[in-house]
C-alpha cells in the first residue's frame, strides 16, 4: 500500500520523459538574467509592478524548465511580476524567445525584446542572439532593432555583449 | 541491532549514495541555474557543462566506510541497564528468566568498507557491483569465571551485491529510479571464537557473522525532486529467501527515508535526512548457539526472537565537490526513536564517509 502511495506521489510530480539540454538550460538562465538589465518603453514609472509578459514558442522541455526558473528565482527578485506564456496563446509579449524561425507570429513581438536561440533562427526584429564562442555561450545585441523598439539596455549588459548594428547573415 | 539490519542500511546507503552523487553537482537542477548570476553564466564553459551531462563517464566508483555502534539495552522502547539484562547467577537468588542472561554484550562496533563499481549502459539503465569488507568487535560481560569481560572480533568479506537501476521517469523537476538487486552470500556464516560456552572456539552468534547465508533481494524506489527544494525520498526493502546452511534466515528489512539538501553553494552541499526502518526477527535458529536446559540462550544475541524492531534515525551530512569528477561525503546519524524486540542492544550512533567518482 505504501509502495503504491509513494509511486503515485512520484509519478504525479514527475512529468512524462522530457529532457532539456544543458545548452538550453544555460539559455533559459541567461534569458531570466537579462530582465533586470532591460527597460521597456511601455513601463509606467508610477506602476513598477505591471506584469512582464515572456512569450516562448511551443517547446515543452524548455518551457517547463524556464517556468521553474521563474518560480524559484530568489535573488535578485525581478521588480515586475513575470508571466510566461506560449507565443501562440499570447496577446502581448514584452520578451519573446525563438528557438526556430517563426511563421505568422511576428505581429505579437512589436515592442518586445526578441531573443533568438542562435543565428540559425531568422527573425527580423531580433535584439539579442545567442552564439557559441570558444566553448562559451555568448550573445550579441542588435543595436538597430534596440533603437527601433525603444527599449533601453543597461551598460552592464552591453559591456559583456557583442554589439552589432544589424542582424548578421545566418 | 543485528548485523542484518546494519547490512540493509549499508546497501540502501550505497545505492542511494551512488544515485545521489551522480546528480549532486552537475548544475542540472533548476535551483542551481536559477541562482546563477549573469557573471556566473558568462564564466561557464559550455564544454564543461555538456561534459557533465552528456559526455560523462560510463563508469562510477565509490569507496565508503560506514560504522555503527550499539550500546545499552531496550525492551520495546523501554530503556534497561546492562546489569538488568545480566543474570547474577544461582547463588544470588535472582530468578533466571527469558529476559536475563549469563553473558551480555555491552558494546558492539561494526565497520564496513564498501567498494562499489557502477556502469551506465545509457541514460536509463545502470548496474552496480558492491563488495563489502566487514570488521566487527563485541565487548561482553558475563558471570562465567575467567570470562567476566571479554571481546570477540571477526572480519572478512561480506555478501556481494549486484544491482541494476532503471530510470522510470525524468523531467526538469524530478526523476524516479527503481533499483533491484541480488545479494550473493559470499560472507561467512561459520565464524568461530572463544566464548564462555565451552573451551576453545565455538560458533559465534548471528551478530558476529559476516553474511546472511541466503540469496537476498534488495529493492529500492528513489524519487528526487530537483526544483527549488532538493528533496529525495527512498523506499527500500531487503527480502530474504530460503534458509541458510545453519538453519536460519535473517529478517526482512524495510526502509522509508527522506533527505533535504541545502543549496547554499555549488561546492559544499549540506543535507539532513530522516529514515524509518523496520526489521523482522530471525526465522529459524542456529542450534550450535544453544545450551542445554530450560533457558537455551546464553546471551541475548543467541536468541533469534530478540532481533528486529522499528527505528527512526536522523542524519546530517555534507557533500564536498572536490573536483569535476570527485565527491567526498561525510554523514553522522543518531536514532531518535527505537522500539526493539528486546532485550536488545540499541543503536547509539552511526557515521559514514564516502569518496566517489560518479558517472
Amino acid at each position: 500500500m505504501l509502495l503504491i502511495l509513494v509511486l503515485s506521489i512520484a509519478f504525479s510530480a514527475t512529468s512524462a520523459d522530457s529532457t532539456i539540454s544543458k545548452l538550453d538550460k544555460l539559455k533559459a538562465a541567461y534569458l531570466l538574467n537579462f530582465i533586470p538589465f532591460i527597460e521597456w518603453p511601455n513601463t509606467p514609472e508610477d506602476k513598477p509592478l505591471t506584469p512582464l509578459y515572456i512569450c516562448l514558442q511551443d517547446s515543452a522541455p524548455f518551457d517547463q524548465f524556464f517556468r521553474t526558473l521563474v518560480n524559484i528565482k530568489s535573488e535578485p527578485k525581478p521588480k515586475r511580476e513575470l508571466y510566461v506564456a506560449r507565443l501562440s496563446d499570447a496577446t502581448h509579449c514584452d520578451l519573446t524567445y525563438f528557438h526556430r524561425s517563426p511563421s505568422g507570429e511576428n505581429s505579437l513581438v512589436e515592442g518586445s525584446v526578441v531573443v533568438l536561440s542562435s543565428a540559425q533562427v531568422s527573425q527580423k526584429d531580433a535584439t539579442i542572439i545567442f552564439y557559441l564562442d570558444n566553448e562559451k555561450l555568448r550573445f550579441e545585441i542588435v543595436m538597430s532593432n534596440i533603437k527601433r523598439s525603444g527599449i533601453t539596455i543597461s551598460s552592464e549588459l552591453l559591456k559583456i555583449a557583442k554589439i552589432t548594428q544589424r542582424i548578421p547573415e545566418a | 541491532m543485528s548485523l542484518g539490519k546494519f547490512r540493509l542500511g549499508l546497501w540502501a546507503l550505497t545505492a542511494l549514495g551512488l544515485i545521489y552523487s551522480g546528480s549532486s553537482f552537475a548544475q542540472s537542477t533548476p535551483s542551481e541555474f536559477a541562482e546563477m548570476s549573469l557573471t556566473d553564466l558568462f564564466a561557464m564553459s559550455i564544454n564543461d557543462v555538456e561534459k557533465s551531462a552528456a559526455q560523462h563517464s560510463r563508469w562510477s566508483v565509490a569507496l565508503q566506510r560506514s560504522s555503527v555502534e550499539f550500546k545499552g539495552y531496550l525492551d520495546g522502547d523501554d530503556r534497561i541497564s546492562d546489569t538488568d539484562v545480566l543474570w547474577a547467577g544461582p547463588a544470588s537468588g535472582q530468578p533466571r528468566t527469558d529476559k536475563n542472561f549469563p553473558v551480555v554484550p555491552d558494546k558492539i562496533v561494526q565497520t564496513a568498507y564498501l567498494l562499489s563499481v557502477g556502469y551506465a549502459f545509457n541514460d536509463k539503465w545502470r548496474a552496480y557491483v558492491t563488495v563489502p569488507y566487514l570488521e566487527q568487535a563485541t565487548d561482553h560481560i558475563s558471570i562465567v569465571p575467567n570470562y567476566n569481560t571479554f571481546k570477540l572480533k571477526t572480519s572478512g568479506v561480506g555478501d556481494t551485491l549486484v544491482s541494476t537501476s532503471y530510470r522510470l521517469a525524468d523531467s526538469a523537476l524530478s526523476d524516479l529510479w527503481l533499483t533491484v538487486g541480488l545479494s550473493i552470500p559470499t560472507g561467512s556464516i561459520d565464524e568461530e571464537g572463544d566464548t564462555p560456552r565451552a573451551p576453545g572456539d565455538q560458533q559465534l552468534p548471528y551478530t558476529m557473522q559476516l553474511g546472511s547465508g541466503t540469496y537476498d533481494v534488495p529493492i529500492e524506489l528513489n524519487y528526487h525532486a530537483k526544483g527549488q527544494h532538493d528533496i529525495s525520498l527512498a523506499l527500500a526493502a531487503t527480502i530474504r529467501s530460503g534458509t541458510n546452511s545453519r538453519g536460519y534466515r535473517l529478517g526482512n528489512n524495510y526502509l522509508l527515508a527522506g533527505r533535504y539538501k541545502f543549496n547554499f553553494s555549488n561546492i559544499l552541499k549540506p543535507y539532513i535526512s530522516i529514515g524509518v526502518r523496520y526489521s523482522d526477527s530471525i526465522h529459524g535458529a542456529d542450534t550450535a548457539l544453544l545450551v542445554p536446559g530450560a533457558y537455551p540462550y546464553p546471551a541475548p544475541i543467541t536468541n533469534p526472537d530478540l532481533f528486529g524492531g522499528t527505528k527512526i534515525g536522523a542524519q546530517a551530512g555534507i557533500i564536498w565537490r572536490m573536483s569535476d569528477r570527485y565527491r567526498l561525503a561525510a554523514e553522522i546519524g543518531k536514532p531518535i526513536y527505537q522500539n526493539l524486540n528486546g532485550p536488545q542492544t540499541k543503536e547509539d550512533w552511526r557515521s559514514s564517509i564516502l569518496l566517489s567518482r560518479p558517472f
